[in-house]
């Protein structure tokens, strides 16, 4: 496996779990967010936006429940777990030091 | 459309559902996916409409992400996989060093692997092409006088076989015959056999042109008949068709020939080529004339237990019937395939089991160059498992990484298989039967690709599990590898050591090998050979249908081979020594009269006067033969001296006489008398004691079935510059006799132990390669040990040890590898010794001396392949290694 798709998984899941961790929020609602806050540069779609939910609830990082407002249908919101909240900051941790080190080898980032 | 009822909402649920398919592993919450699922299409598609989009466009643009095709599981699979190769070829190549290394370890030990199963599978193997040829059996006759020793049947007791067992559903009886074959351009001697018209039907191979010989062929009215083997046709038919219905001349009768058998049938021997009805050919031979190969066919269903009881008892009977010839005498049944391979089994075993160390040997080599890299890949594991990747992920590409390595490494080694099989078939002793049908074939390129699998993954696991063992955040943050270098070190270590032991015995087995055939060469053959040229003439009826005519084509021929320029001496001999089998014959000495079946046997030769001047072989008493001792003088003979040991222990031998008991008249009637007593040769081996024989003058023979001769020529200079003139004279005397195995005697007796030096000297070749292979192992750990000390040795020299210490420090670890390894493979090789007992001459299995000598050398090895690491370690710059931490 490639690490260009990795890191697309691998950060999926961290943009999601981080976006998460602000509020709950239905499945749509994530899409659109990562859509407008990578400007357009990364983009979700349904086909597989939903299997990585269903993936991070299995793993405990997150957990949907259904919600019913009167006059709309229900939707399915999704909270950070504990433990999602512990991989989030593991993961932010490796992260900047993997950035850290990408500056350091290649002098990518901000100097 | 019909998506889109019209005038109202879509039904976005019965949309998704219908392009969500079997939802895998949604099972119970299929609603609940579906539910969540078509509110976010219609978000999207609530959204899209809101922006200004059509209806029909913004649902089409909000389902087309389900639209998508999405690939089952298995394309799925194939593309990961297909994307691995391409990932690991490209790792490779940017480590070329390291790629090289591993697939030359692996060619050399799946290359050797694969030619050795080739010729353990040719020769060992492949079932003979016969019906069902488990059922196929071959008596052997064995007296207890003898015992050990194997012996053919005789006709008499193979047509009781015939009339009175009922466990086979056939039998078949078969003569070795030689046949000079004319009716063509030139005469031709061909090897071949006179066969009961059973046999082939009994056998069951159907013949690749015409008919087999059948029961009726066997009868005097009829036509004689010959059935030819393929490669006698290809020679001296050119593999025509036509070859089937034209008639050949042997021996002075035409033989129509009626069939050709196909290229993988050999009967009895690898040698056989052609086959001819038995006829009348045998009328008349005693029940002892024990030179005849007999087989039968089990009846279905029956054990072979079973039939030898049957056999057993009617030895038993015949033992009774019969005791002056049948006295002591039994019958093993043995499978066709054990009786035509039994011999060879062993010393092939010994050679796989040497090849199967040297793939050992390679993986370990192989596991340890992937330990030193799994150590130099750490971060780029720990990147990837910190990216997400699922640690099933790395270590499959792993796997598929070392599988890419292992398949080339195959790759290469098929085609050193490829060449080294040629090598074998072109180069092979003539002895080991069905070497020539060595192939590297489909099954062995099966076994091959089963042995990269293996070779590839099994050196990965310990690497794999360590690596992903490791956490991914300490290697990322920590400036070097998080791996603990005593670990790598320890699993290096231990890889080493158990490489250097299979390696000490592999070397410990082949320095036996050597060591054997280095005795077994030095034997004395009680002759001398060199300068020697030997030729051979079979003479065959009808123009030497008598023992005089006989005689005196040898006279001629030996009269013009000595007045040849540059011959010393020519002299005859009926058997050559090491050349051909030896034919015994029962004795009746003088004044000591023994029951029939306790008689003595001895060898029996016959030559010209002077043979034992031609050869240098001893006069050790008595007086030589002489050309006075003609065929009306008194019949005398010169017996070797372990004949007179053994028939005449503790007197003189020399005036003593004894008669043939052969059974038949005339010829046990003479009494034949000792005139001289001369030293053993090695008849049958060198690594065979030499029987009794007896020595009688050629123009006294009188066995009429004694039609081999062999002319041994003493020559000045290189007997085989002579091979060409010596024909040329003997055509001279008859055009039609042919001339055939000319050949030096040094050669003949290089022959006589070409199989062992064959197999010993691939065993030696496999044990040098065992241990190039652990040295490079030996080499990689001290050298990685040594590169993870750098900076520990650049403080100790800091401080101010000398160089010599820091050499003695890498060199002093080097040794302690090698001897814990040495230690365990002089045991290995102790267990091992049992197996190479049997392939031993006149050395012991547990010979301290190779034992010591071989720990000696693989240890010294050790230590040198030491030298480099230790001499980078040792002018290391203190200053500059401190200075670069």
């Amino acid at each position: 496996m490639s690490t260009d798709r990795e890191l697309r998984k691998g950060s999926a899941e961290t943009l999601i779990l981080a976006l998460l961790e602000e509020r709950d929020r239905h499945g749509y609602e994530l899409a659109k967010l990562i859509d407008s806050r990578s400007g357009g540069a990364l983009k979700f779609h349904v086909a597989s936006l939903y299997p990585t939910l269903y993936r991070l609830e299995r793993r405990g990082f997150i957990q949907g429940r259904w919600v019913e407002k009167a006059g709309t249908r229900r939707r399915r919101f999704y909270r950070l777990t504990a433990a999602g909240q512990k991989v989030l900051d593991a993961q932010r941790r490796s992260w900047s030091t993997f950035f850290a080190a990408l500056h350091r080898v290649a002098g990518i980032g901000h100097a | 459309m019909p998506e889109t009822p019209r005038g109202g909402r879509p039904d976005f649920r019965a949309l998704v559902r219908a392009r969500l398919g079997a939802l895998p592993g949604a099972a119970g919450r299929e609603t609940d996916i579906v539910d969540e699922i078509a509110q976010h299409v219609a978000d999207d598609y609530a959204d899209r409409v809101a922006a200004g989009m059509a209806e029909a466009d913004a649902l089409s643009s909000a389902l087309a992400p389900l639209d998508q095709p999405r690939a089952g599981f298995a394309t799925r699979a194939l593309g990961t996989f297909a994307r691995d190769v391409r990932y690991a070829v490209r790792i490779l190549v940017r480590a070329p060093a390291f790629a090289a290394a591993a697939i030359v370890t692996l060619a050399l030990g799946i290359g050797a692997n694969a030619a050795i199963f080739s010729v353990v599978r040719a020769v060992v193997l492949n079932p003979p092409p016969y019906r069902d040829p488990s059922r196929i059996v071959a008596f052997l006759n064995s007296s207890t006088a003898a015992p050990g020793s194997i012996t053919s049947s005789s006709l008499p007791d193979y047509e009781d076989w015939q009339r009175q067992l009922t466990s086979f559903d056939g039998l078949g009886l078969l003569s070795g015959w030689t046949f000079n074959l004319a009716g063509r351009d030139l005469p031709e001697r061909v090897f071949g056999a006179r066969v009961s018209g059973s046999l082939f039907p009994m056998l069951g191979t159907p013949p690749l042109l015409g008919r087999t010989i059948e029961p009726d062929d066997d009868r005097p009215e009829r036509g004689e008949v010959l059935v030819l083997g393929y490669r006698v046709w290809q020679r001296l038919f050119g593999g025509s068709p036509a070859a089937v219905g034209s008639t050949v001349m042997l021996e002075g009768r035409p033989h129509a020939i009626i069939g050709v058998m196909p290229p993988r049938f050999r009967f009895p021997t690898s040698d056989t080529e052609m086959w001819a009805a038995i006829r009348d050919n045998m009328t008349g031979m005693p029940r002892n004339g024990r030179f005849m190969v007999a087989a039968g066919r089990l009846k279905p269903g029956l054990t072979l237990a079973a039939a030898q009881a049957e056999v057993d008892a009617l030895s038993a009977q015949l033992q009774q019937a019969y005791p002056d010839t049948n006295k002591g005498w039994r019958v093993r049944l043995a499978g066709i395939h054990d009786a035509i391979v039994g011999d060879t089994r062993p010393a092939l075993m010994v050679l796989a089991a040497a090849v199967g160390l040297v793939l050992l040997i390679a993986c370990a080599n192989l596991a340890n160059l992937l330990l030193a890299r799994a150590t130099s890949r750490q971060r780029e594991t720990a990147i990837r498992l910190a990216l997400g990747a699922g640690r099933g992920r790395v270590a499959a590409q792993w796997l598929i990484e070392n599988l890419v390595l292992s398949l080339a490494g195959a790759a290469t080694g098929v085609a050193l298989a490829f060449a080294a099989v040629r090598l074998v078939v072109a180069f092979g002793p003539a002895d080991v039967p069905r070497l020539d049908e060595t192939a590297v074939d489909l099954p062995v390129l099966w076994i091959t690709l089963l042995m990269a699998i293996v070779a590839g993954a099994l050196p990965a696991i310990a690497p794999a599990v360590r690596m992903l063992r490791r956490s991914s955040h300490a290697t990322l943050t920590s400036g070097v590898s998080a791996h603990s270098p005593a670990d790598r070190s320890a699993a290096g270590a231990a890889l080493v050591v158990i490489e250097v032991a299979l390696a000490t015995t592999l070397a410990v087995g082949g320095a036996l090998l050597f060591k054997s055939f280095a005795r077994l060469t030095a034997v004395p053959p009680g002759f001398d050979a060199s300068g020697v040229l030997t030729l051979k003439v079979f003479l065959t009826p009808p123009r030497y249908l008598t023992v005089a005519s006989g005689k005196q084509y040898i006279a001629a021929a030996l009269d013009r081979l000595s007045s040849m320029p540059g011959v010393e001496a020519a002299a005859a001999i009926s058997q050559l020594p090491l050349g051909d089998p030896s034919s015994t014959q029962s004795i009746d000495i003088e004044g000591r009269a023994v029951a029939p079946a306790q008689r003595p046997a001895a060898a029996y030769r016959t030559v010209s006067p002077n043979y034992f001047q031609t050869l240098r072989i001893p006069l050790v008493r008595g007086r030589a033969l002489t050309d006075l001792d003609r065929q009306d003088a008194p019949l005398v003979v010169v017996v070797n001296e372990a004949a007179a040991r053994a028939f005449w222990p503790g007197v003189d031998p020399v005036g003593r006489r004894f008669k043939w008991a052969t059974g038949m008249t005339p010829y046990d009637e003479a009494w034949h008398t000792v005139v001289g007593v001369v030293g053993d040769v090695k008849s049958s081996g060198l690594d065979k004691p030499e029987p009794p024989a007896v020595y009688a003058p050629f123009v006294q023979r009188s066995f009429t079935w004694l039609r081999w001769n062999t002319f041994v020529v003493r020559t000045q200079g290189d007997p085989e510059a002579y091979a060409r003139t010596v024909r040329e004279e003997l055509a001279r005397i008859d055009p039609l006799q042919p001339v055939y195995q000319v050949a030096p005697l040094d050669a003949v007796i290089a022959g006589s132990v070409a199989a062992r030096r064959f197999h010993t000297g691939l065993v030696d070749a496999f044990a040098l390669l065992a241990l190039a292979l652990a040295a490079v192992g030996v080499y990689g750990t001290i050298g990685y040990w040594v590169a993870e000390r750098t900076r520990e040795i650049g403080v100790r020299m800091a401080l101010g040890a000398p160089r010599a210490q820091i050499v003695w420090m890498v060199v002093a670890r080097a040794g302690a590898f090698t001897a814990v390894g040495v230690g365990l493979g002089a045991a290995l090789s102790l267990a091992a010794g049992r197996v190479m007992s049997t392939l031993l001459f006149s050395v012991e299995p547990f010979d301290a001396g190779t034992i010591g000598g071989v720990a000696l050398i693989v240890l010294a090895t050790g230590v040198a392949a030491a030298a480099i690491p230790a001499r980078r370690a040792s002018s290391l710059d203190p200053l500059a290694v401190l200075r670069a931490d």
